[in-house]
């Protein structure tokens, strides 16, 4: 190597480490490791929102034995009415030190009963209040943690109404989540992606094959797009959906399926999202 | 299979968390911001490392990280503020006379520095490199060659008249 550059890199190498490097390092190791945890504790609430359901059920069973007319009446209601009716049903502020959080939780007005998606919301909401309030205990005062997280409703149709949650993680830079739940207003729950087509993989795997089709493209047009697909890292690579992913649909019904940030793309180019054409989906909006 | 990816990837944060501090360093210019960047990285790491199936793209993979945290959050702070952006911190002052890290170090734009600072002071190839910045090695290569010329250019009055 020749002089300058040998010169050069001993000045890089006097740069001093804090001491607190090391123990930032650990921190936020230990952040990514405990959201890992509540994700597996996701799984099991959501199985325990199926007993709700059930329950649900019960309540209108036992109507329908002491009112014949309650009965004829429960069967036209749908648990969401035709005009959703989406209002703030929480918000979370904090500004401590340097911690700064505002989270707004939505929920839908049910006819009578509470939609089961407003649950699911509501958990989604706490998991990120969770994650923020551990974090500003973990750094005492150090570093800079802020949350924000709105919603707006994307897609509304006789059949479903969609809520998009967008969140911001602000750290050093910052990350974008979105996560969208769509309500079926017949029934009131969550709709994941795997249950909209059916629990068809075949379909999920079209869907997926659509989307690396325009990841392709989209490349191929403009050097500065990338996706995480056919890159030197084959294993950071796109692999396909697993039918947890965030939808909604586009004005003419057509499904959008939504990526957070980093998901499948660089971070510069933030959250990305795929319109699927009608004739790999078929109807599925209703 | 993937506990063994998350411990490696543990494994390797820490025992090279200075090089990230460095590399963080470089891009921030001050204390605090390559911290916040350096815990960023290391959540990232951990929460994403699922994603890489083989052990040994874990140490690029991360660089990689490190390099898009601190671009992103130079980008946001670009939006946000308008920050007069400058070496803030007094602790690093070189001992030596003529050429200042520091200055050479402003002269280049993020690419520029990303590429110099990988292969130069982190001694990584420049196929990681070209990985890491997500091109392709032969747009890497031009660059780290027209980079050198531009600095050599601007160095080196300034070494002749020293020896």
């Amino acid at each position: 190597m020749e002089d300058w550059k040998r010169e050069l890199k001993k000045q890089y190498e006097e740069i001093p480490v804090p001491g607190e490097a090391r123990k930032r390092i650990e921190e936020g190791i230990q952040m990514a490791k405990e959201e890992k945890k509540r994700k597996n504790g996701a799984v099991i609430w959501l199985k325990r929102a199926g007993e709700t359901a059930v329950a649900a059920v019960a309540a209108i069973t036992v109507l329908v034995n002491v009112s014949p007319t309650a009965a004829q009446a429960m069967e036209q209601i749908p648990v969401i009415g035709s005009i959703a009716q989406v209002v703030t049903f929480r918000t979370y502020e904090d500004h401590s030190g340097r911690g700064e959080a505002n989270v707004e939780i939505p929920q839908i007005e049910g006819e009578g009963q509470a939609p089961a998606a407003n649950r699911d919301m509501e958990e989604y909401a706490d998991s990120l209040i969770e994650a923020y309030e551990s974090e500003i205990r973990a750094s005492e005062g150090q570093g800079n943690y802020s949350l924000d997280s709105t919603y707006d409703v994307v897609f509304e149709n006789d059949k479903y109404v969609c809520i998009r949650i967008n969140t911001t993680v602000t750290m050093a830079s910052g990350t974008q989540f979105v996560k969208i739940f769509t309500a079926d207003k017949a029934t009131g729950q969550t709709v994941s992606l795997m249950e909209l087509v059916g629990n068809d993989e075949a379909m999920l795997t079209a869907i997926s094959d659509n989307i690396k089709e325009q990841m392709r493209e989209q490349m191929a047009a403009d050097e500065n797009v990338i996706y995480f697909l056919d890159s030197d890292m084959p294993d950071e690579d796109f692999k396909g959906l697993d039918g947890d992913e965030s939808f909604y649909f586009s004005e003419n019904g057509e499904l959008i399926i939504t990526f957070g940030e980093y998901e499948v793309a660089p971070g510069y180019m933030g959250a990305v999202e795929f319109v699927i054409p009608e004739t790999v989906t078929g109807n599925l909006a209703g | 299979m993937r506990t063994g990816v998350e411990k490696e990837t543990e494994k390797i944060l820490l025992e090279n968390y200075d090089k990230y501090y460095r590399l963080a360093y470089s891009y921030m210019k001050t204390e605090q911001d390559a911290l916040d960047v350096v815990q960023e990285s290391a959540y990232k790491a951990i929460r994403d490392c699922g994603r890489v199936k083989e052990k040994k793209y874990i140490g690029t993979w991360i660089y990689r990280i490190v390099v898009n945290t601190a671009l992103d959050a130079l980008r946001r702070r670009g939006r946000e503020t308008s920050l007069e952006e400058g070496w803030r911190e007094e602790s690093w002052q070189p001992s030596h006379e003529g050429l200042e890290l520091r200055e050479i170090l402003d002269r280049l734009d993020e690419k520029e520095k990303t590429v110099v600072v990988l292969r130069y002071f982190h001694d990584l190839k420049l196929e990681d490199i070209a990985k890491i910045s997500g091109e392709n090695v032969n747009t890497v290569k031009a660059r780290l060659y027209r980079t050198l010329k531009k600095m050599k250019l601007e160095l080196e009055p300034e070494d002749s008249g020293r020896r």
